[in-house]
């Protein structure tokens, strides 16, 4: 059988759309680190509500303008949900140590897990494409569905966006700074508390995105939340906690890394990830474009 | 005077008391349920099987218990979730046995959490029914005496579905499917029986994602990069679904044929809805359309009576779930009955070689294996004017007796297990 060089960009292609995913998650735990110096493992929770709302608003608004619709509630809900759970719980918790967090976030996978079983059921769900985002891309003899240019689209605007706040932004800059030196921050006489639920809203925000863009190609069920959540890890540890365009690398190399690891070796794929990561924190500790704390 | 009196007094609540404790242990003993233990995975995607199955064990339980159960004794079926682990199902199994006192083992959807249970149900010296769980395993180079299954094995189905691919004209085939027990057993089935009857087929390629992967896009690319005269997919519900989404998205079904294991069942359209890719071929246990027996349309009455009392009527019931969970019920209760008795011995003596009447037919459970011999159907999936979602159409019901594998070739997969 030939070997079919188009079929290299097809699985780039796959593999980006792959990392956007990864990337528009990744960029909400990695903010959430770096600024609050919190590990947030209940993130794939939110991401798990996005996807559900997506679920739900989806069966409501029918019309053509549904989805998009959507697309700027089901966040919103989430982000809204977030900013509650930070105020109420994650408050108490900063200035104890790591453990005391992954604990809370923890428990909090497991509420949210129940909750969405108390009120959606146990029953698979899917999410249907709109209408305007059906069909797909000939290239190269290959079709390729326009969803996931979609998806790639939604992930650069948001990487775009992301670094137009943090680097232009009063507010990104105060972010910085307080990632840096939070006390000082403090002392200067900004609202640090309430900054951090900010952040934390913005993140939430990010996952409660990603669950609903991504809603229309998988099914929905429990614990979707804690499958991606792992790679979400990788990503953010690869590319340095903190960072936003290292979370953007890192989900690149992700994507691709496993994209191209079916291509070659189908059950190594997860694995070579997995080697890669542990090459990457052994030569940089602090991931790629991450800084020692 | 007083003493006589009292003696007797004495003498006559002795008797009293004596009386009551041979009376009311006897009587209480007529009331006293048999239990069945029924450990199945009702979250997540398996639910969507799990639970019409336990609908199906409930319409027959019922059924038992109206006709005045065994002499008075009613069934009563407790269930535990083992959310697709194995380690949850056999802590599941130990309870139910120990604290519950379970008569019977029942269960489960996932094949490793069956195996597992079975292990536990062969030390313990319990039958246990499987119901769902689809591994050749199960009944095969892991079966023993305490395990039976009323539904159907990979064995046959998967078997089946190859000797059904092997009458197209494809060779070059590609694999692809869930990365656990299930996945392949139907894969590995599947191409024993399309290389037993199909000469020359060669296979250009295998994938196996893990269970629980989301997006299957980079494994489409790899795939169609092969080339393939078809595709076989083996997937377990969730995996399904998911895969049937994004291969349409990717115009898989126009490029290539796909052969879908247990794609024929009606969950699948219900589910996928305007998802559900048409022009491929699917395979299932069971369909509520073929054959347009009586005998079939009065089991769908049924169960649609059923289940509309219940409070969510079901006119379409799947195979794998609530007609794998019908017979599987139904061989238990007969044999009970036969038996006349809960004692596990005579219980399994009466259902070796017992045959059940259902809606497609007399089904036999083979006394060498403890394997029902059921029929496995495939077709293509179209859109038939009349019927509510796509079903299968020029549908071949192939016999059981055709793939099964031969009661020596069991016994010597488990000769060659210990």
């Amino acid at each position: 059988m030939p070997f079919d060089p188009s079929i290299l960009f097809v699985q780039f292609v796959s593999g980006l759309s792959r990392a956007m995913i990864l990337f528009l998650m990744a960029s909400g735990l990695t903010l959430v680190f770096g600024v609050m110096n919190v590990i947030n493992f209940a993130h794939g929770a939110f991401y798990m509500i996005g996807a559900y709302m997506a679920f739900t608003l989806t069966q409501y608004l029918t019309g053509p303008l549904g989805f998009w619709v959507t697309l700027l509630i089901a966040p919103t809900i989430v982000c809204i949900v977030g900013g509650i759970v930070e105020v109420t719980l994650l408050r108490r918790i900063y200035k104890k140590e790591h453990l005391l967090q992954i604990l809370l976030t923890y428990a909090l996978i497991f509420v949210f897990n129940d909750l969405i079983k108390i009120i959606w059921g146990v029953d698979l769900r899917i999410v249907n494409l709109p209408k305007s985002l059906q069909g797909f891309v000939r290239f190269f003899g290959h079709r390729f569905p326009v969803y996931y240019f979609f998806i790639i689209g939604v992930g650069t605007a948001v990487a775009i966006l992301l670094w137009l706040l943090l680097k232009k932004t009063r507010f990104g800059k105060v972010l910085r700074a307080s990632a840096e030196h939070r006390d000082m921050v403090g002392l200067l006489g900004y609202n640090v508390g309430g900054l951090f639920t900010l952040v934390f809203v913005l993140a939430t925000w990010l996952g409660g995105l990603s669950g609903a863009v991504i809603a229309p190609t998988v099914r929905l069920s429990l614990g979707m939340g804690m499958e991606i959540i792992i790679q979400c890890f990788i990503v953010v540890i690869v590319g340095g906690l903190g960072n936003i365009w290292g979370a953007l690398l890192g989900a690149l190399i992700a994507g691709q890394v496993y994209a191209f690891g079916i291509l070659i070796l189908p059950n190594f794929a997860m694995a070579f990830l997995f080697i890669l990561a542990a090459v990457i924190i052994i030569f940089r500790p602090y991931g790629l474009l991450g800084k020692a704390a | 005077m007083c003493k006589s009196k009292r003696s007797s007094f004495l003498v006559v609540t002795l008797v009293l008391v004596f009386a009551l404790l041979f009376l009311l242990p006897t009587s209480a003993l007529a009331k006293k349920p048999i239990k069945i233990g029924l450990v199945d995975c009702y979250t997540g995607g398996a639910a969507a099987f799990t639970k019409p199955a336990l609908v199906a064990w409930h319409m027959v339980v019922d059924k038992f218990n109206a006709n005045g159960g065994l002499h008075g004794r009613k069934i009563e079926l407790i269930t535990r979730d083992t959310k697709f682990k194995a380690g949850e199902a056999l802590s599941h199994a130990r309870e139910l046995l120990l604290k519950e006192r379970v008569d019977f083992l029942a269960g489960t959807v996932s094949s490793s959490c069956a195996l597992a249970v079975s292990e536990f149900a062969k030390k313990k010296k319990k039958l246990f029914m499987v119901h769902i769980a689809r591994s050749h395993r199960i009944t095969g180079a892991k079966g023993h005496r305490y395990v039976f299954r009323g539904c159907p094995s990979a064995a046959i189905e998967g078997v089946a579905g190859g000797y059904f691919a092997a009458t197209k004209p494809y060779r070059a085939w590609y694999i692809i499917g869930d990365d656990y027990e299930y996945g392949h057993s139907i894969a590995d089935n599947f191409w024993k029986g399309l290389t037993k009857f199909k000469t020359h087929v060669l296979k250009v390629g295998e994938a196996w994602p893990k269970l629980k992967e989301t997006d299957y896009t980079p494994y489409l690319t790899a795939l169609m990069a092969k080339r393939p005269d078809a595709v076989y997919a083996a997937f377990g519900a969730s995996g399904l679904i998911s895969f049937m989404k994004q291969a349409k998205l990717f115009g898989l079904f126009e490029k290539v044929p796909v052969f879908a294991y247990a794609l024929g069942d009606s969950l699948f359209p219900k589910v996928l809805k305007q998802n559900m890719p048409i022009g491929i071929y699917a395979g299932n246990n069971y369909l509520w359309y073929y054959p347009d027996t009586k005998a079939n349309k009065a089991f769908v009455a049924k169960y649609l009576e059923y289940t509309t009392k219940m409070g969510k009527p079901d006119p379409y019931p799947s195979g794998i779930g609530a007609f794998g969970g019908y017979c599987s019920a139904l061989f238990l209760t007969k044999a009970i009955l036969k038996a006349d008795s809960v004692k596990t011995e005579k219980v399994i003596k009466a259902l070796e070689g017992m045959t059940i009447q259902t809606a497609i037919g007399p089904i036999k459970m083979r006394a060498c294996d403890h394997q029902a011999m059921t029929p496995a159907f495939w077709g293509q999936v179209a859109k038939v004017p009349g019927r509510p979602f796509p079903v299968m159409k020029d549908v071949v019901m192939t016999p059981p007796a055709k793939v099964i594998p031969t009661c020596r070739e069991i016994a010597e997969s488990r000769r060659a297990a210990k």
